[in-house]
């Protein structure tokens, strides 16, 4: 077994932006990693746009709803269940190898090659320093990686009203990406009483996105065919298997798929890191000088339990609540759909409600087309017939504010390891997720004041819908950041306390989530822990 | 009528009732595979209603209606959203999927249509009680 210099667990966003930084920096990598892949239907998709697909091509169905009509949801939805077939590759493996139990948390994780990031919205937001310092981040630190990260994956924004909560002080940003029509009547609406919701706390703005308007590399600018849920064409929207496809490249790294990593064993010179290879179950083991964990914060804590054969210890969570509004702005009604459509982010609306950057609640607001009528018909109580009657007068009209709120730890969030001998890990990771009845009354609120303000610009929510807690993707603070050097914890620089060359550069330290995507700062700080690493 | 006749009928029945025109080969198919999945098998009594419509097709509407408003989680109303889902996705149905332009006074046009549907609904259930 040769002695390798770094190992980097996992492959999604900060495993990608942590093992790129130690190759640009010269250190012998090893990344391992569940490596799925999409091997039903990359390459498919017809360079076409939705529309023109749809009107031409008999086939359609097979990325549209899935080849064994995967995209249809039978039965209850669950997290994961709107992924479209081409995405659901994300999902492979997972409920055997990463076994999750809880009737209060429903997080989304993966195996696959790029892990969560296949499946990213894009939003790019820097944390305030206020922020960052809840978080547990050096602010001076973390705004020189914000740039680092984005000058490798490209990002494209305004600076304008919602600058200081998105991009700030970032240089070489691309242009933001058109809106279609939902975006720029609400934008529109938004200049127009600007001031009235500025006084209350609401700004509108651009998103800031890891989404190409010009070309970069072999990555060309972003095309308006509105096929974003079904795959990535040109790569014009960041996603991390590329930067691994690039690193492959390189004589310094080297990627090993197919494994799950179940712990480490750390003596005074090395770690070993013991595996398991998913197609046969056969055990592998690795040796390194150092180990960099960014298997997401619910695998690291798996991992690091293990390691320590910590079963029945609890330890914290954070995950943001999330809920989304379904709204309708009237005056788009039966108006003409657009050709250049977008699936992503159009517009941010941020509540600031006392000014300070601190305890903004965030909005991100699609419009809807290439999901599918199917998805919201069989919601609707009315007959498919007259029901898609309905829709298609409405589908123009349709706005969906998805909302994130800032969320801390507490002692109702906490999740421990239970062995389990019929399970594959031979343990399965259970949670338990409330939030206090304060808590819910602040949410409650903020869906509150997002109602009016959405009133105020003409968009009018038919429903308040909260998929419950980790259906939105964000989830930190599992070995929370701390000075003292003790178990279960992280130091400052991202090392495992109590270890010598064990780190974590996933967003497992974090001990405050505010709600702005969070993806970002898991990179910047995925960055840092890697340069720490390679010091002596 | 056995299994393959009886879904072959059903999506034939559907999609004349949605799109007004006849189903083609792949899209029953389609349909004949997905309806395969556990969650979509009828029991006696669901599969008694299909052949009720497969008898009168003329009350798919109702039925439809009453299904939407009281019974969404009903199998067969499951297998009309996955029928809906497989003509969706064929280009020959495009021109009645496809986006439109609508005057504002259509909203007129369809508040009349979700009256007659709330009475379609309603009547659907009086056949819905047998079955």
């Amino acid at each position: 077994m040769a002695l390798i210099d770094y190992i980097v667990i996992g492959s999604g966003c900060t495993g990608a932006i942590a093992a790129q930084t130690l190759v640009e920096n010269g250190a012998q990598v090893l990344m391992l990693d569940g490596g799925m892949t999409d091997n039903s239907y990359s390459g498919i998709i017809p360079d076409k746009d939705y529309l023109t697909i749809r009107q031409q091509e008999k086939n359609q169905y097979e990325y549209f709803i899935g080849k064994n009509f995967e995209g249809i949801p039978f039965g209850n939805v669950k997290t994961g269940e709107h992924l479209t077939p081409g995405r659901k590759f994300m999902l492979k493996n997972v409920p055997e190898w990463m076994p999750m139990i809880s009737d209060t948390f429903f997080p989304l994780e993966s195996l696959s090659l790029g892990g969560l990031g296949n499946g990213w919205g894009l939003g790019c937001c820097m944390f305030s320093p206020a922020e960052l310092k809840e978080a547990g981040l050096d602010a001076a630190r973390m705004n020189k990686a914000y740039q680092w990260v984005n000058d490798r994956i490209g990002v494209s924004g305004d600076n304008d009203d919602t600058g200081k909560y998105t991009s700030g002080s970032l240089s070489g940003l691309q242009p933001s990406m058109e809106m279609d029509s939902t975006g720029k009547n609400l934008y529109q609406n938004y200049q127009r009483k600007k001031s009235r919701l500025n006084q209350n706390g609401f700004y509108m703005g651009r998103p800031s996105l890891a989404l190409l308007t010009q070309n970069k590399g072999s990555r060309k600018a972003y095309q308006y065919k509105d096929l974003d849920f079904y795959c990535d064409q040109n790569k014009s929207a960041y996603r991390p298997s590329f930067t691994v496809e690039d690193l492959k490249q390189k004589s310094n790294f080297t990627y090993q798929g197919g494994l799950v990593a179940l712990r480490f064993e750390e003596t005074a010179e090395s770690v070993k890191v013991f595996c398991k290879a998913i197609g046969n179950n056969e055990p592998v083991t690795f040796e390194c000088r150092k180990l960099i964990m960014a298997t997401s914060c619910l695998s690291t804590a798996r991992i690091v339990l293990r390691s320590h054969n910590a079963y029945g210890v609890q330890l914290p969570i954070i995950s943001n609540p999330y809920s989304y509004l379904p709204s309708i702005q009237p005056y788009l009604l039966g108006r003409d759909s657009d050709q250049r459509k977008v699936g992503f982010a159009q517009l941010s609306l941020f509540y600031d409600h006392d000014q300070t950057n601190t305890e903004v609640v965030m909005s991100s607001i699609y419009s809807y087309r290439s999901l599918m009528a199917f998805h919201i018909l069989k919601e609707t109580p009315m007959s498919t017939r007259t029901g898609f009657e309905f829709l298609q007068y409405m589908m123009p009209a349709f706005t969906i504010a998805g909302l994130f709120h800032p969320e801390r730890g507490g002692s109702t969030k906490y999740l421990e390891l239970r062995k389990d001998d019929n399970l594959l890990p031979g343990d399965a990771l259970h949670i338990n997720y409330r939030l206090t009845a304060r808590e819910i009354e602040k949410v409650a609120h903020n869906e509150h004041q997002f109602t009016k303000a959405l009133r105020q610009l003409n968009c009018f929510v038919l429903k308040k819908m909260n998929p419950g807690h980790g259906s939105g993707i964000h989830y930190a603070g599992t070995l929370p950041f701390s000075d003292k050097n003790e178990q279960f914890k992280l130091l400052p620089d991202g090392k495992l306390g109590l270890s010598k060359n064990v780190y974590v550069a996933d967003g497992s330290g974090f001990t405050y989530l505010p709600a702005k995507g969070l993806t970002f700062s898991l990179m910047a700080n995925a960055h840092n822990v890697a340069l720490n690493a390679l010091m002596p | 009528m056995d299994e393959n006749s009886l879904s072959s009928a059903e999506i034939s029945i559907y999609c004349k009732y949605l799109t007004g025109q006849e189903v083609d080969e792949q899209s029953r198919a389609l349909f004949q595979r997905a309806i395969q999945h556990e969650e979509t098998v009828l029991n006696g009594k669901e599969l008694r209603l299909l052949q009720f419509i497969i008898r009168n097709p003329f009350t798919i509407g109702l039925i439809d209606s009453s299904l939407g408003l009281f019974r969404p989680k009903h199998r067969l109303r499951k297998r009309m959203i996955i029928g809906f889902a497989i003509l969706e996705t064929s280009p020959l149905y495009f021109n009645y999927f496809r986006p439109r332009v609508f005057s504002r006074a259509h909203l007129l046009t369809l508040m009349a249509k979700g009256l007659q549907e709330a009475l379609q609904g309603i009547a659907g259930s009086f056949i819905l009680l047998f079955y």
